[in-house]
């Protein structure tokens, strides 16, 4: 979901990441300038709190890019080019921050 | 050459090969299967001697790359970038004006060489004399690694090589380097028993050899496709926000690293082939940057392309962790060049490739 309201539905594919889903149809401010690398902060996304379980633990190359992201960090901050998508996130909710 | 079979076995070589986009992409980004262990080139690690001691960042899996990694991502970020970058704008004009005043001259090594060689080894706070030893070092450190490796080094190239190794060796060491930068804050993190002394010297010696001639290699390549197909460098003069593109889109087209090694962590069956434990696996990134399925058009040169997830660069948790710093640095150059309002064009002279493929050795141009 966009700041403006507005969603876009992403079809993944299962043990892809979320910014490679989300690239696909190319989401408005998922720009992933290193190609999912962790290197660049550009994929930064928020995890609607319902799913955090589900998307798991940020890693610790991830949680030092965090602090690098154009939208400061949040507590349900995410790289979406560190979440591989599984069965279980059917339905997932992610916010582009702005 | 592109291989339209997923992967094949190169059996002169003793490697497999992936040549097409999906399966180079599926390989870069699975390290639980595909390790870096067994060495960056062609040479494995696992069946024979390193001619020099491994990276300790691109040479080692997780968790011991997690935390080398974790070290490079935090000083190489975007913050470092911003840092960087008026640095970088200043040289860059410096070096328009140094072009324009000597009118005919060769782009790389009178322009984006000594640009590259004051950026990232003056912030790792090495000196600044010798620093062409950087590049000879590296030169020898792709021969010894890579397909030639077992053929009979020169009585020269012995004494070279090991000249430029023992330098190398001392720029790494803590009282080489200035007591501020990047060299010092890695120092800092061993201090802070992130990593150890070691890996923290071995560091720096990443720092030198990584971020030097493929930088300055990528950002002439760029300059030479530029100017060789003149639709696209008029679209650049017309609009120099797209520098950073057009360097992005040149590693694409060519970039100076045109295979990335990995090896099997186990025994597996791969899109139809056996492999055994510690094969070693050569992706040709460079065939797959020209991959008709995955770019329209791939043996055009086009600087608005949407170019992201090219790669030239790796991608996954080996990706270039200097990238934001190399795609920063040719932005500016390139920036500088094509908003300069100077009349650039290929010289008379004969453009030349480098010895190692690589990159373009010279580019004459002429600048009015």
């Amino acid at each position: 979901m966009h700041s403006d309201g507005h969603v876009d539905e992403v079809e993944a594919d299962l043990g892809s990441s979320v910014m490679q889903a989300a690239m696909k149809i190319g989401v408005d401010g998922i720009i992933a300038e290193c190609g999912g690398s962790a290197m660049c902060a550009t994929c930064h996304v928020l995890v609607d709190p319902e799913w955090q379980a589900v998307t798991g633990e940020r890693n610790d190359v991830e949680d030092e890019m965090l602090n690098d992201t154009e939208v400061p960090r949040q507590d349900n901050s995410r790289l979406s080019c560190q979440i591989k998508v599984t069965e279980a996130m059917d339905g997932l909710k992610l916010y582009i921050p702005s | 050459m592109r291989a339209r079979e997923p992967i094949i076995w190169l059996e002169k070589v003793g490697v497999w090969g992936a040549f097409v986009d999906d399966v180079s992409r599926e390989i870069l980004m699975d390290h639980d299967r595909f390790g870096n262990a067994g060495g960056g080139g062609v040479a494995n690690y696992y069946r024979e001697k390193p001619w020099r001691e491994p990276s300790v960042v691109f040479e080692v899996d997780p968790p011991d790359h997690t935390r080398t990694r974790k070290v490079l991502s935090r000083l190489l970020s975007p913050r470092t970038v911003r840092e960087l970058s008026d640095k970088a704008e200043a040289l860059a004009n410096d070096a328009v004006a140094k072009a324009r005043s000597m009118g005919q001259l060769d782009f790389f090594s009178e322009i984006a060489k000594p640009y590259v060689l004051q950026i990232i080894p003056d912030a790792v706070g090495i000196p600044e004399e010798d620093r062409e030893n950087i590049i000879t070092y590296n030169k020898y450190m792709i021969k010894g690694r890579t397909f030639g490796r077992h053929e009979p080094w020169t009585d020269a190239e012995l004494e070279e090589s090991e000249r430029v190794v023992n330098w190398v060796s001392e720029m790494c060491n803590r009282d080489s380097i200035s007591s501020d930068g990047l060299g010092a804050e890695i120092y800092k993190a061993a201090d802070a028993g992130e990593i150890s002394m070691h890996e923290a010297n071995m560091l720096i010696r990443s720092f030198l050899s990584a971020g030097t001639d493929t930088t300055f290699g990528a950002i002439s390549n760029a300059m030479y496709f530029l100017l060789s197909n003149r639709p696209e460098w008029e679209k650049l003069v017309a609009d120099p926000s797209l520098a950073r593109n057009a360097y992005d889109e040149g590693l694409r087209y060519r970039s100076p690293a045109q295979t990335i090694a990995r090896n099997t962590r186990m025994e597996m069956d791969f899109h139809g082939v056996h492999m055994n434990q510690y094969d070693k696996i050569i992706v040709f990134v460079g065939s797959a940057n020209r991959d008709p399925n995955r770019w329209d058009d791939p043996d055009e040169y086009r600087v608005d392309r949407k170019v992201t997830g090219q790669l030239g660069l790796g991608i996954g948790i080996h990706g270039c962790v200097g990238q934001m710093v190399a795609r920063m640095e040719g932005e500016k150059l390139l920036g500088a060049f094509a908003s300069s309002g100077c009349d650039i064009d290929l010289g008379e002279e004969q453009f030349e490739w480098a010895k190692s493929g690589r990159y373009v050795g010279k580019l004459p141009i002429t600048v009015s």
